[in-house]
C-alpha cells in the first residue's frame, strides 16, 4: 500500500528527469564542491521524518536521489517541525526509533534533539563541505535563508528603508511582521545576544505600536504586495517565490547590516541512527547539484561548496549577516517571555 | 401461579411499593386499582423486571426474583400491555405481533381472533387507538406468557370503545387460559372484568377479595369510597349491639358487630329508598325526613343529594321518579344486605 | 489510575442497579481509551514551569467570543437547512444534504486563507472584477469562516432529530390558530434542543481547538498561544495551556447536560409541499452558504491552479482520504453505539459519555502529540494504518457519540420494554429496536466523523504508515510551501470523494428506519 503510494509519487513528478545530476557532465565541478558522481551509491533503506510541509520541491530532490540510486529505499515522513521534533523525543522516551534522519526546516528543532542527545556524531570529512561558521559536531546545515525587508516599490524607494533593524521602529513606514512565525523567533533571538534584552524589549515594543500582525511570512509577503504596508519583515525566499509565480509583482528586497535583520538561519540535517547510509544520504543533499537545485528551483542559500545564491540575492559575502552560534538559537523560552513582556505575543 | 411475599419498592429513597404480599391463582383476573400514584404500575414493572426491587421476593414456578437475583425480563416468560401500546413503529402489525415467533401459528390465530386480518401490513401509526390495543393484545398472547400485565390498557380509549374492548380482553385471556394482572383507575373497570380485586393506598394493598366483598364489605372509608359512590353515616352502637341512627329513625341489632360506641355506617345510593312528603299523613313520630338538595340524571336512574339532619346523603332512584328541588321527603334505609360498620374516620 | 476512575464510576451507579450492565464495561473500556492522551497531557504538562499567567485571561476572551459566536452562527445556519431537507418536498433531497454538508470535510485553514486572498484592497476579486470588497478578518472573520467550516455539525444532528419527530403536535398548534413559523419555533424547536446544542457544542469545541483560521483571520486566541508554545519546543507549556482550554469544555459539556428532552415516541414527520417557485426561491437561499463554503475557495485555487500551470497529482490520496475515513466512521460509530446508550442509562453512563468529548476540544497538533505518545503504548502497531484509525476515533469519537445519543434519548423507553418482556435479551432489544429506531443519528455520527477525518492532519502525518499521503496532508504540504494552485484539484477531490461516501452513508439511512406507510394513507 504505502509502497504503492510512493512508487506513484515518483511517476507523477515529471521533474524528476529535468534534474541537472541526472547528466552530470554538464557541470564542471568548482572548488571543494563535491559532485554526486563521487558519491558512493546508496543502499538499504532510511527512513526520514522530513520537516517541512514543501509542495514538491525536496520531493524532487529525494526523487532524483533514489532514481540514482536504484538499490535504495526512502520512506519519508512528513510534518510540522516542530511536530516531528516532539515525536522524534516521545519515541526515543518509548524506546522505539523510527527515523534514522530527521530534515528540520528550522535550526531550533535541531537544537532541541541535539539538546536531548538523540543526534549522531558527523564525520570530519562531512562537516568539512561546509562553510565554516556552519560547521557543528553533530548535524549539518542544508539550506540557508535570510531575514530581509521586502518593501513595495510603488509605495517606498529603496533608500527609504532603513540598513539598521533597531532603526526600523522610528522610520515612518507602515510594517507588516509575523511574531508568532518560528523564523521570527528565531531572529528576535538573535537580536537578545546581539543587542541584549533591554534594547529587544524596547525595540518590540516600538514595533507593536505600529506594526500590523500578520499568520506567517508569506502572509506579510503578501500584503507588502498588495500595498498594505510599505515594508515587512519576512524570510527572503517567499519574496522570491511570490515573484516567481508574479514577476511583475510590486516586490523588493532591502537588507540591513551587521544585524539581526540580516541573520542567516539554516534547515539542517541531522542522525538519528548511526549508519553509513545516513551519512552518505547527508552527503548528497549537501552535494553540488542538490545545493544548485535547491538554490536555483527553491530559492534557498546553498551553504556547501560555495555556490552563488539563489538570482534575486546578493551573496553572503555581500550582504555582512551577523556572526552568531546557530545552534544557541534553540533557547527560546527567554524570548518567548520577553515578546510576551512587551504585549507582542 | 404467582406469589409476591413482603415486596418493597423504592424509587431513589421514596418507598413506592412497601411490603406487598399477593398470590396470583392459575386461571384468574386479578385487577389492581387505585388512585394515581399508588404504586400499581410499579408494581407491575417490579413483575416484569423492569424496575429493581428493594425489599422481599417475587415467585414463580420457574423463578424467583429477589432483592440480589435479579432475573431479567426476558427470562420471566411475561407478557405487558402497556397504556400508551408501545407497538414498534418500525415493523408492522403482522411483524409486531410475530415479534419473536419462529412459528407464525400463534399470530395468525390471534390476529383472526381479534379481527386483525385487513392490517397485517400496516405499520401502527396507520391504526386507531382500538385498533393499536388490540394488536398490543395480539402480541402479548402471541407470544404465550406465563401471565399477563396490563397497565391500564383501556385508558387511552374512548369511552365507547372501552365497554366492548373490556370484555374482549377478557374473553381472550380466558380462551388463552392465561392469569393476568390488570391495573387501571377505573372502579367500574376493576369491579366487571375481574376475578379479585385489590385497592393500593399509596403502595400498601387495603384490601384483596372477590368484587362483590370489596364493594359490599369494604375494610375501611378509602375502599369504600374508592370502589363507588358512599354515605358515611354516624351511627352509634349500644353494648348490647344495637345500632341506633337518630336523625333517620334507625334502629337494629347487629349481632356480627364487634365495634361499640361511635362508628361510621357505610350506605351507597340505592340502599335508601325514597318518599315524598306531601304533608298529608303527618306522623310526628316518622323519622328520616328531609329536603332535596339536588339532582342527577344519570339515563336509568337518578341520583339525589339529600339533607337529612346535618347529613347530606346520596341517595340514587329510578329514572322515573322525580323530585324538585327543596321538595320534602322521607329516607329510609332498605338494604337488605348486612350493613358496613367502619371505626369513626 | 483506571481502576480509581473505575471505583468512582461504579460509586455514582444508582444503588439500585446491581447488575453491571455490558454497556457500561464497554463503555469503560473505549472511555478509558478516549480519555487516555488526556492523562497523557496532564503527565507532560506536569514538567511544565509556569501554571497560571493572567494575559492569558485576556485572549481568553476571544476564544469565548469566538466559540459563541461559532456555535451561535452554525445554528442561524444549520437550524433552517435542517428544516429545509427534512420537511420541505424538494427535488434531489440526497444531493442538497451532500452538497451542504460537504464544507465539513475542507479544513478551515483553507476556507479562511481564500477568503483572506480573495476579499479586500488588492485580493483576487479585485483583481478580477475590480469590485473592492471589504477585508475580512478579526473575530467576524474567523467567527464567520468557523460557521461555513462547522454549520453541518448543526445541521447534520438536527436532521437526525427532526426526521423521528411526530408532526401530530405541530398539527395540534396550526389548528389552534399558530401560524407555521411559529409553530416551528415553539412546537418544533423546543423538542429537538438536545440535538441543536449538542451540534453548536461540536461547532464550539472545533472553534476552540482550530488554530490556522484565527490565525489567518490575525486574531489572537488562546490556541494561538497554544500554538507558539508548541512550535517553540514547550511541549510540557503547551500542554498546560491546553488542559486549561479544558476547564472551558468542561463547562460548556456540563451546560449541555443540562439540556434535557422528554421522550417520545418517533411519528411521522412533517411534509411541506411548496409550489415549483417557492422551492426555487428556497434553494436560492442556500446559495449563498454554498457559494461561500465551497465554490469560492474552488475558485480562488483554479485561478491560481491556472497562473501557476497544472502539476503533479496522483490519485491515490484521494483513495487513501475516501477508505480511511470511511473505516474510521465505522469503527467510531461501533465504539459509540454502548457509550451513547450507557449515557441513557444511567449517571455512570453519562459521565463515561463525556468523558470522550473533552479531547475534541484540545487543539489538534497538541493533541497528535499526545496521540503518539498513546500510539507508543502499542509499540506493534504504533504507525500503522490500524493505529491511525484508533487515532481517528478516539479524535473524533464525540461527534458520532452527541449525535446517536441525542436520537438514543428521545426514544421511547417503553418500546424497549416491551421487547424485553416479549422476551428479548438487552442485545437483541437494541438489534432490533432502539437500533433501527436509532438509524438516522448513527448515519449522522458517522457522516460527522467521516468528514472530520477527510480533514484531520496532525494525526495523519504523525501516527499514518510512512509514506500514506492523504489529501488532507497533500494540502497541508502545498499550502505550507505557497503552491496554493495546486490544492485546486485535491481541494475539488476532497469535496467529490465526500460527496460519494456521504452518499453512501445516506443510502443505508432507510434500512430498517421509519418509513411509515405514507402512501397507503393518502
Amino acid at each position: 500500500m504505502q509502497r504503492r503510494t510512493f512508487i506513484k509519487t515518483l511517476s507523477y513528478l515529471g521533474v524528476v528527469s529535468a534534474l541537472p545530476f541526472l547528466s552530470a557532465q554538464s557541470f564542471a565541478a568548482p572548488s571543494k564542491a563535491i559532485s554526486v558522481d563521487d558519491l558512493p551509491e546508496l543502499t538499504g533503506e532510511l527512513t526520514l521524518y522530513l520537516g517541512r510541509g514543501e509542495g514538491g520541491l525536496y520531493e524532487d530532490v529525494l526523487n532524483a536521489i533514489k532514481k540514482r540510486n536504484p538499490n535504495f529505499t526512502l520512506r519519508i515522513r512528513r510534518g510540522p517541525t516542530a511536530a516531528l521534533a516532539n515525536t522524534i523525543m516521545a519515541e526515543a522516551k518509548a524506546g522505539v526509533r523510527q527515523a534514522d534522519l530527521f530534515w528540520a526546516v528550522d535550526s531550533g528543532a535541531i537544537g532541541q534533539i541535539v539538546g536531548a542527545g538523540l543526534a549522531q556524531k558527523l564525520p570530519n570529512d562531512l562537516t568539512e563541505q561546509l562553510q565554516s561558521e556552519f560547521r557543528f559536531n553533530d548535524w549539518a546545515p542544508i539550506s540557508g535563508r535570510i531575514r530581509t525587508l521586502p518593501y513595495n516599490p510603488t509605495r517606498v524607494t529603496a533608500d527609504k528603508v532603513p540598513d539598521d533593524i533597531m532603526a526600523l521602529p522610528d522610520s515612518d513606514l507602515s510594517i507588516a511582521w509575523a511574531p508568532a512565525y518560528a523564523s521570527f523567533q528565531s531572529f528576535i533571538t538573535a537580536m537578545r545576544i546581539l543587542e541584549g534584552d533591554d534594547a529587544t524589549t524596547k525595540w518590540l515594543k516600538a514595533m507593536n505600536k505600529k506594526a500590523k500582525k500578520y499568520a506567517g511570512e508569506l502572509g506579510v509577503v503578501m500584503a507588502v504586495e498588495r500595498g498594505e504596508v510599505d515594508v515587512g519583515l519576512a524570510n527572503h525566499y517567499y519574496t522570491l517565490r511570490l515573484k516567481s509565480g508574479k514577476p511583475d509583482a510590486n516586490l523588493d528586497l532591502a537588507f540591513t547590516k551587521n544585524d539581526a535583520g540580516c541573520l542567516v538561519n539554516a534547515s539542517g540535517i541531522l542522525a538519528l541512527k548511526q549508519s553509513k547510509t545516513a551519512t552518505d544520504f547527508m552527503r548528497y543533499l549537501l552535494s553540488k547539484e542538490v545545493q544548485t537545485y535547491l538554490s536555483g528551483e527553491a530559492y534557498e542559500i546553498p551553504l556547501a561548496g560555495q555556490l552563488p545564491p539563489p538570482s534575486g540575492i546578493p551573496s553572503l559575502t555581500e550582504i555582512s549577516p551577523p556572526a552568531i552560534d546557530l545552534t544557541k538559537l534553540a533557547d527560546l523560552r527567554p524570548t518567548l517571555v520577553l515578546m510576551r513582556n512587551a504585549g507582542v505575543l | 401461579m404467582i406469589t409476591i411475599n413482603n415486596l418493597s419498592i423504592k424509587y431513589d429513597r421514596t418507598t413506592v411499593v412497601d411490603s406487598l404480599n399477593l398470590e396470583l391463582a392459575s386461571d384468574e383476573i386479578l385487577m389492581l386499582v387505585g388512585p394515581t400514584g399508588c404504586g400499581k404500575s410499579t408494581i407491575l414493572k417490579a413483575l416484569a423486571g423492569l424496575i429493581p426491587i428493594a425489599d422481599g421476593e417475587i415467585c414463580h414456578q420457574d423463578w424467583q426474583a429477589t432483592t440480589t437475583d435479579f432475573i431479567a425480563p426476558e427470562k420471566r416468560n411475561v407478557g405487558m400491555v402497556f397504556q400508551d401500546f408501545a407497538l414498534f413503529p418500525h415493523l408492522t402489525v403482522e411483524q409486531n405481533i410475530a415479534f419473536r415467533l419462529t412459528d407464525n401459528s400463534q399470530a395468525d390465530r390471534w390476529i383472526e381472533l381479534l379481527g386483525l386480518q385487513a392490517f397485517r401490513h400496516v405499520k401502527p401509526n396507520n391504526l386507531s387507538g382500538g385498533q393499536k390495543q388490540r394488536v398490543a393484545l395480539a402480541r402479548t398472547l402471541a407470544h404465550q406468557p406465563a401471565f399477563v400485565l396490563l397497565d391500564e390498557p383501556l385508558s387511552n380509549l374512548d369511552a365507547a370503545l372501552k365497554d366492548d374492548l373490556r370484555w374482549e380482553i377478557r374473553s381472550a385471556l380466558k380462551t388463552a387460559g392465561i392469569p393476568a394482572i390488570w391495573v387501571t383507575h377505573d372502579q367500574e373497570e376493576a369491579l366487571s372484568v375481574g376475578d379479585r380485586v385489590g385497592v393500593l393506598r399509596a403502595g400498601k394493598l387495603e384490601q384483596i377479595d372477590q368484587p362483590e366483598r370489596c364493594y359490599n364489605e369494604p375494610v375501611n372509608h378509602f375502599v369504600a369510597r374508592f370502589l363507588g359512590e358512599t354515605n358515611f353515616i354516624d351511627a352509634e352502637i349500644t353494648a348490647d349491639k344495637k345500632c341506633i341512627i337518630d336523625a333517620l329513625g334507625y334502629e337494629q341489632v347487629f349481632d356480627e358487630v364487634s365495634l361499640l360506641g361511635k362508628v361510621d355506617l357505610l350506605l351507597r345510593p340505592e340502599d335508601f329508598s325514597v318518599e315524598i312528603n306531601d304533608g298529608q299523613d303527618a306522623e310526628p313520630s316518622k323519622k328520616g325526613e328531609g329536603k332535596v338538595f339536588s339532582m342527577r340524571y344519570e339515563g336509568s336512574s337518578r341520583l339525589y343529594q339529600i339533607n337529612v339532619g346535618d347529613n347530606l346523603l346520596k341517595v340514587r332512584t329510578r329514572h322515573d321518579i322525580k323530585l324538585a328541588e327543596g321538595q320534602s321527603v322521607y329516607l329510609k334505609i332498605t338494604t337488605t344486605k348486612p350493613i358496613t360498620v367502619l371505626k369513626e374516620e | 489510575m483506571f481502576k480509581t476512575l473505575f471505583q468512582a464510576l461504579k460509586n455514582t451507579l444508582n444503588p439500585c442497579i446491581k447488575r453491571w450492565p455490558l454497556s457500561y464495561s464497554l463503555s469503560l473500556i473505549i472511555a478509558s481509551l478516549a480519555f487516555f492522551p488526556v492523562i497523557i497531557l496532564f503527565t507532560l504538562a506536569s514538567d511544565s514551569v509556569q501554571m497560571f499567567d493572567a494575559r492569558n485571561l485576556d485572549i481568553l476572551s476571544n476564544t469565548l467570543l469566538l466559540m459563541l459566536f461559532t456555535g451561535g452562527g452554525a445554528v442561524i445556519i444549520g437550524v433552517p437547512l435542517a428544516l429545509l431537507l427534512t420537511y420541505v418536498n424538494i427535488p434531489w433531497r440526497r444531493f442538497w444534504l451532500i452538497l451542504l454538508t460537504a464544507p465539513l470535510a475542507l479544513p478551515s485553514y483553507l476556507g479562511a486563507f481564500t477568503f483572506y486572498a480573495a476579499f479586500g484592497a488588492g485580493g483576487e476579486i479585485e483583481n478580477m472584477l475590480g469590485i473592492t470588497t471589504p477585508a475580512v478578518n478579526g473575530l467576524f472573520g474567523s467567527s464567520l469562516i468557523m460557521v461555513l467550516y462547522t454549520y453541518p455539525f448543526v445541521l447534520l444532528s438536527t436532521r437526525s432529530a427532526l426526521s423521528s419527530l411526530d408532526a401530530s403536535q405541530v398539527y395540534a398548534a396550526r389548528t389552534l390558530g399558530m401560524s407555521l413559523l411559529p409553530s416551528i419555533w415553539f412546537v418544533v424547536l423546543p423538542r429537538i434542543r438536545n440535538a441543536i446544542t449538542g451540534g453548536a457544542l461540536l461547532a464550539a469545541m472545533y472553534a476552540l481547538s482550530d488554530f490556522g483560521t484565527p490565525a489567518i483571520m490575525g486574531l489572537n486566541t488562546f490556541t494561538s498561544e497554544i500554538y507558539v508554545e508548541y512550535n517553540a519546543f514547550g511541549l510540557s507549556q503547551a500542554a498546560m495551556l491546553s488542559l486549561q482550554l479544558l476547564a472551558v469544555v468542561a463547562l460548556m459539556l456540563y451546560m449541555e447536560s443540562k439540556v434535557n428532552v422528554s421522550k417520545e415516541p418517533p411519528g411521522r414527520h412533517l411534509t411541506f409541499w411548496p409550489s415549483p417557485w417557492q422551492t426555487k426561491l428556497l434553494l436560492l437561499a442556500t446559495l449563498p452558504v454554498v457559494i461561500f463554503s465551497i465554490f469560492l475557495p474552488l475558485a480562488v485555487f483554479s485561478l491560481w491552479l491556472w497562473r501557476e500551470g497544472v502539476s503533479s497529482f496522483d490519485i491515490q490520496y484521494a483513495i487513501n482520504s475516501g477508505y480511511a475515513s470511511l473505516i474510521a466512521a465505522v469503527v467510531a460509530v461501533i465504539f459509540a453505539l454502548p457509550l451513547a446508550y450507557a449515557a441513557t442509562k444511567g449517571k455512570a453512563g453519562r459521565i463515561m459519555e463525556r468523558i470522550t468529548f473533552i479531547g475534541f476540544g484540545i487543539p489538534g497538533i497538541v493533541m497528535g502529540t499526545a496521540l503518539v505518545y498513546t500510539g507508543l503504548q502499542l509499540p506493534f502497531l504504533y504507525q500503522t494504518l490500524g493505529l491511525l484509525i484508533l487515532a481517528y476515533v478516539l479524535r473524533f469519537l464525540p461527534l458520532a457519540v452527541g449525535t446517536i445519543r441525542s436520537s438514543t434519548e428521545s426514544l421511547d423507553g417503553a418500546l424497549v420494554n416491551a421487547a424485553r418482556v416479549l422476551g428479548a435479551k438487552p442485545k437483541e432489544a437494541y438489534r432490533r429496536i432502539t437500533l433501527p429506531l436509532t438509524m438516522r443519528g448513527v448515519v449522522a455520527g458517522a457522516a460527522l466523523v467521516f468528514l472530520e477525518v477527510m480533514r484531520e492532519l496532525p494525526a495523519t502525518l504523525l501516527l499514518g504508515p510512512i509514506g500514506f499521503e492523504t489529501l488532507s496532508t497533500y494540502l497541508w504540504r502545498v499550502y505550507e510551501a505557497g503552491y496554493f494552485g495546486r490544492a485546486a484539484i485535491p481541494g475539488l477531490l476532497l469535496f467529490f470523494i465526500s460527496g460519494l461516501g456521504l452518499a453512501i452513508m445516506f443510502s443505508t439511512e432507510r434500512w430498517g428506519s421509519v418509513t411509515l406507510n405514507e402512501r397507503s394513507s393518502r
